[in-house]
C-alpha cells in the first residue's frame, strides 16, 4: 500500500468515532500503530494528562522492552512533556549528541532512551482550540531524525485525533472530552487489572495474557475493555456472541 | 474558563492541600468550584468517611450508611462503565426508592445530591458526593468537573490509612505513604494477580495489597513488583 493512502486511511481512522462500539483505548492504540508505520519510528505512545496535571500513558498497551524502558521517565521529562507544557511540537532531539543533554529537562530521558536504542525523540502535543491534553511520543532508531514533514503530518494526526476523542459517542457517557478520558484512564487500567488476573490464572506471562485477551477480542469483534472486565469479574474470557460465531478462520490468521 | 481552571487548579494544589493538613479547607474550595454547598469524600470499604467540608455533608454520608440506602449505597453504583448518579431533585422519584434517606436528606436542608464513583478500572474504590439546598441539574460542565475530580482523588483514597484522624483535618497520616502513583501499570496488574490468588474481588485484592503496603513500610508499587515476580516472565 502506498504511503499516501496510508495516511488517508489514518484521517478516516480517526474520524471514525461516531460509532456505538467505540473503544478510546482501542482508538489510541490505533494510532500508534500508524505512526509506527508511517512514520518509520521504532516506537510511539500517547500520553494523557488526566486528571491532574501529571502525564500518564493510555498507549499502547503493549510496550516494549524497548519502550517500557523509557516511557516512565518520558512523564516527567523530555519531548512528550515540552509538548505538552509548550502546546507545540517538538522537533527531534539528537539522543548522541551532548547537547541534547542540556535541554532542559531532558537529563534524565536522554541516556535511558539512548541505552533503549533510540537515536532521536521528538513530540507533538495533543490539543484542541486553547486546551492541551496531552502529547503523542515518537522514537526513532535510525540514523535520521524524522523530516519536517512528517512531524507536521504527525501533528495533523495528533489534531485529528483529538477532534475525533471529542465527538466520540459513547453509549456509557455523555459526549463530552472529559467522559472520554475518564473512560481511557478506568479502561486502561482495567486491561492492566485482567492482564495480571489472566496471567495468574494460566500461569503465564503479562505479555501471553494480554496478546490471548487482545487475539480473543479481534476474533469474536469485542473490545478489548469488555474482554478484560469480563476476565476480571468473572475470570474467563467472555464467550463469543453467537451471531458472530460464524466468523471467517482465514480472516482470523489475517489478523493476527 | 475561568471557572474551568480553579477546577485544575485546586488538583494542581490537593497534595499541597493534604501535605499541609488542609483537607477541610480544600473540600470547602472543592464544593464551591463545583457549584456545590458542600461535599463529602467516602471509602466504599467499611463506609468510612474521609474528607467532608461541612457538617451538613457528614451527616449526609453518616444517614447513608446508617440507614443502609441512598445513591451512594446501591449495589451496582460505580461499577465500571456506570457513570454518576445525580438526584437533581430529592422532592420527586427518589423518595420511593430511598425513603428514609431521602427523608434525612430533606430535614438537613437538602435539595439536590450528586454522586460521582471514585473507582480505579473494575475497582470501586469509593464515592464523592455534593450537595445543594436547591433542586436542579447540574451544568455539564460541573458535571465534567466533578468526574476529573472524583478521578483525581482515587490515588489520594488509597493512600489513605484508615483509623487517622484525617477526616477531621487534622494532621494526615497518609501524607508520608504518598499517593498511590496509579500511573504505574504494576500495581494494577498486581491486583489482578492478587484477586485470582487469594480468591477475593478485586477491591479486595487492592485493599490487601495497600494493608501488606502500610504493614512493611513499602511503596506499594514496591509490593506490586513483589507479586509479579511470581508470574512465568
Amino acid at each position: 500500500m502506498s504511503r499516501e493512502r496510508k495516511i488517508a486511511e489514518t484521517f478516516v481512522e480517526l474520524a471514525g468515532t461516531l460509532v456505538a462500539d467505540f473503544d478510546v483505548i482501542d482508538f489510541l492504540h490505533q494510532l500508534t500503530v500508524r505512526c509506527r508505520d508511517i512514520f518509520a519510528v521504532a516506537d510511539a505512545a500517547v500520553l494523557l494528562a488526566y486528571p491532574g496535571p501529571q502525564l500518564y500513558s493510555p498507549a499502547p498497551c503493549d510496550p516494549g522492552p524497548a519502550l517500557s524502558k523509557v516511557l516512565e521517565l518520558a512523564l516527567t521529562g523530555g519531548p512528550a512533556l515540552d509538548a505538552y507544557r509548550t502546546s507545540a511540537a517538538v522537533s527531534p532531539g539528537n539522543l548522541a549528541h551532548a547537547h541534547a543533554h542540556e535541554r532542559a529537562g531532558w537529563q534524565d530521558f536522554t541516556p535511558l532512551a539512548r541505552e533503549a536504542g533510540y537515536t532521536y525523540a521528538s513530540a507533538v502535543p495533543l490539543r484542541l482550540r486553547e486546551e492541551t491534553i496531552g502529547s503523542l511520543l515518537l522514537l526513532r532508531a535510525t540514523d535520521s531524525p524524522l523530516p519536517a514533514d512528517d512531524l507536521a503530518m504527525a501533528q495533523a494526526f495528533a489534531d485529528a485525533a483529538t477532534i475525533g476523542l471529542l465527538h466520540a459517542r459513547s453509549v456509557r457517557h455523555g459526549e463530552t472530552l472529559d467522559s472520554q478520558l475518564s473512560a481511557a484512564l478506568h479502561s486502561r487500567v482495567t486491561i492492566e487489572q485482567g492482564k495480571g488476573f489472566f496471567a495468574a490464572r494460566g500461569n503465564i506471562s503479562l505479555d501471553d495474557a494480554f496478546t490471548a485477551m487482545r487475539r480473543h477480542a479481534r476474533r469474536h469483534r469485542l473490545l478489548l475493555t469488555d474482554v478484560a472486565r469480563h476476565v476480571v469479574e468473572t475470570g474467563s474470557l467472555p464467550e463469543p456472541p453467537s451471531a458472530a460465531s460464524p466468523c471467517c478462520p482465514a480472516e482470523d490468521a489475517s489478523n493476527e | 474558563m475561568e471557572y474551568r481552571v480553579s477546577v485544575r487548579e485546586l488538583l494542581v494544589g490537593l497534595e499541597r492541600a493534604v501535605e499541609a493538613g488542609e483537607h477541610r479547607l480544600w473540600a470547602v474550595r472543592c464544593a464551591h468550584a463545583l457549584g456545590l454547598e458542600g461535599i463529602a469524600v467516602s471509602l466504599r470499604w467499611g463506609s468510612e468517611l474521609v474528607w467532608f467540608s461541612d457538617e451538613i455533608s457528614a451527616r449526609l454520608e453518616d444517614a447513608q450508611f446508617t440507614l443502609g440506602q441512598g445513591p451512594g449505597m446501591e449495589k451496582e453504583f460505580g461499577k465500571f462503565g456506570q457513570g454518576p448518579c445525580h438526584v437533581p431533585d430529592l422532592g420527586s422519584y427518589a423518595g420511593e426508592r430511598w425513603p428514609q434517606f431521602v427523608a434525612a436528606a430533606r430535614a438537613l436542608g437538602v435539595g439536590a445530591l450528586f454522586v460521582w464513583p471514585i473507582r480505579s478500572g473494575t475497582v470501586r474504590c469509593g464515592t464523592l458526593t455534593g450537595y445543594r439546598g436547591s433542586p436542579g441539574p447540574l451544568t455539564a460542565r460541573q458535571e465534567a468537573d466533578g468526574l476529573r475530580v472524583a478521578d483525581a482523588l482515587t490515588g489520594r483514597l488509597l493512600a489513605w490509612r484508615p483509623g487517622e484522624e484525617a477526616a477531621a483535618g487534622g494532621v494526615d497520616g497518609a501524607g508520608e505513604a504518598g499517593v498511590v502513583e496509579l500511573h504505574r501499570a504494576e500495581v494494577h496488574q498486581a491486583t489482578g494477580v492478587l484477586s485470582y490468588q487469594l480468591g477475593v474481588p478485586m477491591e479486595e485484592a487492592l485493599v490487601r495489597m495497600r494493608a501488606r503496603a502500610f504493614a512493611s513500610g513499602l511503596p506499594l508499587t514496591e509490593v506490586a513488583r513483589e507479586i509479579l515476580r511470581a508470574l512465568p516472565s
